[in-house]
């Protein structure tokens, strides 16, 4: 038995270990699910260079291989490009299925899932129907930065809410939860396209810090979400700001009449500034790491698999307090 | 005997000097009073003309107006004759002046007594020989300043007084004068000299002109006399030869050591013109004698003029004595018969008719000697004797002169201002009464409660609740961002995009790299962004501003409050008319006035209220002018179009960010700030202490205008006006 295979039969009744991404059209959810795995991939190639970590992240299948490269391509050839905008890259069409699996000291593991799917699908109730929600061991709501950041005009806030589908991601995680029942479950608020909000790392020469805003903003916009989650003992709430990109920044900020905003990035033209960077992806696989290690300790279940799992976790942890202070990820707020 | 003449002038002179701060003071006490007596007219003559339907108000202000010009010319005398007092007072001489018709042999004693001889200062007998009035001091300097007209003066003083007797227009230039077309004679033998000398004058302007605009100059003593004689020696011509420099001379001073040393601060003063055939020297000959002179020496000599005291004697004397600064004209001029050069008993005949005719007022002394002492002891020591008799008492009689006028005129105003006042209110004022009038204040402050406070509720739902940001602001931004934009993606201090490469790729070759370029870059770029924003903003801030005075102006005009009172016009210009009608209300509505000025002075400025909220951008901007960057590319000229990308977007980004902040501080501010002012100038207006005295006191003076005439006239205001006119004229002189 692997020891998803172990936490699957522990805690869910369902096939797979899922990880579903919750959002409306361009949000950036494939985005981050690409730079998820290829920023855990590069990491632990890092640490097994440096360490004897060996975990390691892989595609399970060629089709799940050719989607991310295809999707980091694109990116490329944005960040090339010398802008980006809103829109740049193209829309998920239909419910995809990322299968990953992990190797745990030379032995690969079951199959584990990441969901990503049409944010149209928000507005048709009956596709998210399609869903196995309740199999979803973490849900992740990636949340736009800057669509939040630079709404300043009264008259764009109510569509913005609209095109941010707040009342449908309230109803939606109101559902995961409830599906969930009793099971665990790790909720995590990330919001991307950050890099024009944090001083570290510094993107461009304008960068200031103004994460304390963006949490606030964050929070009061979705409230009625994070009110949902509170006191769900059995969820555990993860706030983890990321940037996507790393590399652009936002230059100008722009609403349609329609209240759609519409955002142009600069790249960076200065040396070594100019490549695909993302900050903060890789934090959210290891905070879905170690909530699969805090729910085995809980349950006191140790496999030889699940502390070989452990014990992995516990040597990527601190390789990453080990890193230097530019690269260390310090902006997780637990919620809960 | 001679030290004690040297005393008593320095005495004269210090007592002078020390009444000088009591003119001082009184021409401080007039100066007050100019600008009411200017007002007090202009007040009354708009009564006078918004009156037409009271035909005796009308009258009794033109009467006003005719009497309030004579206060202003006797002001004026008054305060032209203190300040020439003060000129004397203050003057470190004691003057003597010498007239006489020509001949009677004044420059001969002025050379005596001051030491002088014809190589200064001519004499000759029977012919006029000083054309200049010279002033001779006392000192060691021995040297003479001679002060010359410019070519506008010279036209002014010497020649228009011709052309104006013999009927020319006066040449405004000197070329005009060099070609200044003359009659070749005149019927009467009068205008024919003033022609002779006028053509005399033109034809040898040349000889002149160049002295005209060259200032004062000194000159040694040995060279004076070709600057204030007719004449020079010439040998070869009896009478010397005619010189023209005196034309040029606007006045001398001749300072030398007189033979009597022990005179002091002396000066005399050689004074031609007296019976000579000249207009420019008319009225020059008494010129500034109240400022000028303490003592007229009136020369007499029998030759070449009748013995007796004749018509001529007597004409002249009424000239000086016209003349006469203060006192009585027998302490001013003292009568000298000069005996020198004449026969005994003609000048003994002129002594007795004079004596017989003048002798019981004026003093009368004989020159007898031909030599400096004995001249100095038959006049001199005399004159000063004089002097010393009668300066003092008549420098303080002519203090007392001016003060006794003051309080004269003073009491005369005060009496005109209290009739003017019994008049203008039997004949002006509204017959309402008072109770009525209180009525009528308190249903229009209640009005006006009512209506601002519907204002006011909705600047608070703006500044509170909704927090709209407004619509022209956001219009403004983008307009800003647009301009900006353009500026970012243009070259921006350049003309085009490619011109600051270019001029970037030269830079970097000067200094080995785009540092100093690219921190230049990011100065004017930063100066340029905070300008743009400035620049816009503050009309936008300026029209809510009006706005909101607008609506104090709708509610005060509202026809239960104050029924059209305020003009049709700018907000601001129709609440400085209601300041106005406040200045003017008959008692203080200082609180009223204090809340509508506020509003009125009301200003939003973006420097300095917004700007420094939504700096933070530029503050990080500046920053980042300190960061060394590595550019992409791989020649300079690609390395420069990546600075300029980087700089445009890091401008970009940065108006980007002003905009945001910008929209929420004003969303934020802007109405608080109008609440705010609203609220306090609605809370002076309705909930001040003094507020209901105020509206009461306000009606009771234009109860008038806002009842009867609809606001539609300004009948109360003008004779409120012309009440605050007078009693300003009444304080003015206090």
């Amino acid at each position: 038995m692997s020891f998803i295979g172990d936490f699957i039969e522990l805690f869910d009744k369902n096939d797979d270990f899922s990880i579903g991404l919750f959002g409306p059209n361009g949000i950036g959810k494939t985005t981050l699910i690409a730079a998820m795995i290829e920023e855990f991939k590069a990491f632990s190639r890092d640490a097994e260079r440096k360490n004897s970590l060996r975990l390691k992240l892989k595609g399970a299948d060629e089709n799940t291989n050719r989607k991310l490269s295809t999707r980091i391509n694109d990116l490329k050839s944005g960040i090339g490009m010398g802008v980006f905008t809103t829109g740049t890259l193209t829309a998920t069409a239909e419910h995809e299925e990322y299968k990953l699996k992990f190797e745990v000291e030379g032995r690969f593991d079951k199959n584990f899932i990441m969901h990503d799917f049409p944010g149209e699908w928000l507005n048709n109730p009956g596709k998210l129907e399609q869903l196995d929600v309740a199999s979803w061991n973490v849900c992740i709501l990636p949340v736009d930065a800057c669509v939040i950041m630079e709404c300043h005009e009264r008259r764009y806030e109510q569509k913005m809410r609209v095109n941010l589908g707040i009342a449908q991601i309230e109803e939606f995680v109101s559902d995961w939860l409830s599906k969930r029942g009793s099971n665990p479950g790790l909720f995590i608020i990330a919001p991307v396209k950050c890099e024009s909000y944090f001083d570290k790392p510094a993107v461009s020469l304008l960068a200031s810090d103004k994460s304390l805003l963006l949490f606030n903003k964050v929070r009061e916009c979705y409230k009625g979400v994070l009110d949902t989650v509170k006191d769900k003992k059995n969820i555990k709430g993860l706030y983890m700001p990321v940037n996507t990109v790393g590399c652009c920044y936002l230059k100008k900020p722009s609403w349609t009449k329609d209240g759609e905003f519409m955002g142009e990035f600069a790249i960076s033209p200065m040396k070594g500034n100019n490549n695909w960077r993302p900050f903060g992806p890789v934090y959210i696989m290891f905070a879905i790491c170690q909530f699969i290690r805090h729910c085995f300790n809980n349950g006191k279940y140790l496999s030889s698999r699940v502390e070989a799992f452990c014990r992995a976790v516990d040597t990527l942890e601190k390789l990453v307090d080990e890193r230097d202070t530019e690269q260390r990820y310090e902006r997780t707020i637990i919620l809960q | 005997m001679s030290s004690s003449i040297a005393k008593q002038i320095n005495d004269i002179l210090e007592a002078r000097k020390s009444r000088v701060p009591q003119l001082e003071e009184l021409l401080r006490k007039c100066d007050p009073a100019e600008m009411p007596l200017r007002n007090a007219a202009a007040s009354l003559k708009e009564l006078a003309d918004n009156s037409p339907e009271k035909p005796i108000l009308v009258d009794a202000c033109r009467e006003y107006v005719g009497a309030i010009e004579k206060f202003q010319e006797k002001l004026a005398t008054l305060k032209n004759d203190v300040f020439i007092a003060r000129q004397r007072f203050l003057r470190g001489t004691v003057n003597i002046g010498f007239a006489g018709t020509k001949g009677t042999g004044k420059s001969f004693l002025l050379q005596k007594l001051s030491g002088l001889t014809d190589n200064e200062v001519p004499s000759a007998e029977g012919m006029p020989v000083t054309a200049v009035r010279s002033v001779i001091m006392n000192s060691e300097e021995n040297r003479a300043h001679i002060a010359f007209f410019t070519s506008a003066g010279f036209l002014a003083e010497r020649i228009a007084p011709f052309c104006n007797k013999l009927g020319l227009d006066e040449p405004a230039t000197l070329d005009a004068f060099r070609s200044l077309s003359l009659p070749e004679r005149c019927e009467r033998d009068e205008e024919d000299i003033y022609r002779q000398k006028l053509t005399e004058y033109r034809d040898n302007l040349a000889a002149y002109e160049e002295l005209l605009g060259t200032g004062e100059r000194i000159f040694d003593l040995k060279d004076l006399r070709q600057y204030v004689s007719y004449t020079i020696p010439n040998m070869g011509r009896p009478g010397g030869e005619k010189v023209y420099n005196w034309l040029a001379v606007k006045s001398a001073l001749i300072k030398c050591t007189f033979p009597r040393s022990d005179v002091g601060r002396l000066q005399l003063i050689d004074l031609p013109g007296l019976g000579e055939l000249d207009p420019s020297l008319e009225k020059r000959h008494t010129d500034n004698f109240k400022e000028l002179l303490d003592l007229c020496l009136y020369i007499r000599r029998p030759a070449g003029l009748r013995m007796d005291w004749d018509q001529e004697a007597q004409k002249a004397l009424d000239t000086l004595s016209e003349s006469c600064p203060a006192g009585k004209p027998s302490d001013f001029i003292v009568m000298v018969i000069n005996a020198g050069g004449c026969k005994t008993d003609m000048a003994e005949i002129m002594e007795r008719e004079t004596r017989e005719k003048m002798g019981v007022r004026y003093k009368i002394l004989k020159a007898e000697s031909s030599d400096s002492e004995g001249l100095s002891h038959e006049v001199l020591s005399k004159a000063l004797q004089q002097l010393a008799d009668v300066l003092p008492q008549n420098d303080q009689a002519l203090a007392a002169e001016l003060f006794e006028r003051y309080t004269h005129l003073k009491k005369q105003v005060k009496d005109f201002v209290d009739d003017a006042k019994r008049i203008l209110r039997k004949e002006g004022q509204d017959d309402t009464l008072d109770e009525v009038i209180w009525e009528k204040a308190k249903n229009a402050q209640e009005a006006f409660a009512e209506k601002s406070g519907e204002i006011l509720e909705d600047l608070a739902l703006k500044a509170f609740e909704k927090k709209e940001e407004p619509q022209e602001l956001l219009d403004a931004l983008d307009e800003i961002e647009n301009s900006l934009r353009s500026y970012l993606e243009n070259g921006m201090d350049e003309e085009t995009h490619e011109e600051w490469i270019k001029k970037a790729v030269r830079s970097r070759a000067k200094d080995r790299n785009f540092d100093r370029f690219k921190t230049d870059t990011f100065n004017h770029m930063r100066v340029h962004i905070a300008k743009e924003f400035s620049a816009s903003l503050n009309s936008i801030y300026r029209m809510y501003v009006e706005r909101c005075q607008a609506q104090a102006v709708a509610t005060f005009n509202d026809k239960e409050v104050l029924n059209g009172l305020l003009p049709e016009d700018k907000p601001a210009r129709a609440l400085k008319r209601l300041v106005e009608y406040m200045d003017q209300c008959r008692d203080s509505v200082e609180s009223m006035r204090r809340a509508v000025s506020e509003l009125i002075d009301l200003k939003i400025d973006h420097d300095t209220q917004f700007y420094p909220r939504v700096y933070e951008p530029i503050r990080v901007l500046k920053n980042a002018v300190e960061e060394h960057v590595e550019l992409e590319g791989s020649s300079h000229e690609e390395r420069a179009r990546s600075l300029y990308t980087l700089l445009a977007d890091l401008g970009t980004a940065t108006v980007s960010d002003i905009r945001g902040l910008l929209i929420q501080e004003v969303r934020s501010h802007l109405y608080n700030i109008l609440y705010v002012a609203f609220e306090r100038f609605d809370d002076a207006l309705i909930r001040s202490r003094e507020s209901d005295k105020e509206w009461r006191r306000f009606f009771q003076s234009y109860h008038l205008d806002i009842v009867k005439n609809g606001g539609k006239a300004s009948a109360a205001l003008v004779l409120n006006k012309a009440f605050k006119q007078l009693d300003a004229l009444g304080e003015s002189l206090l």
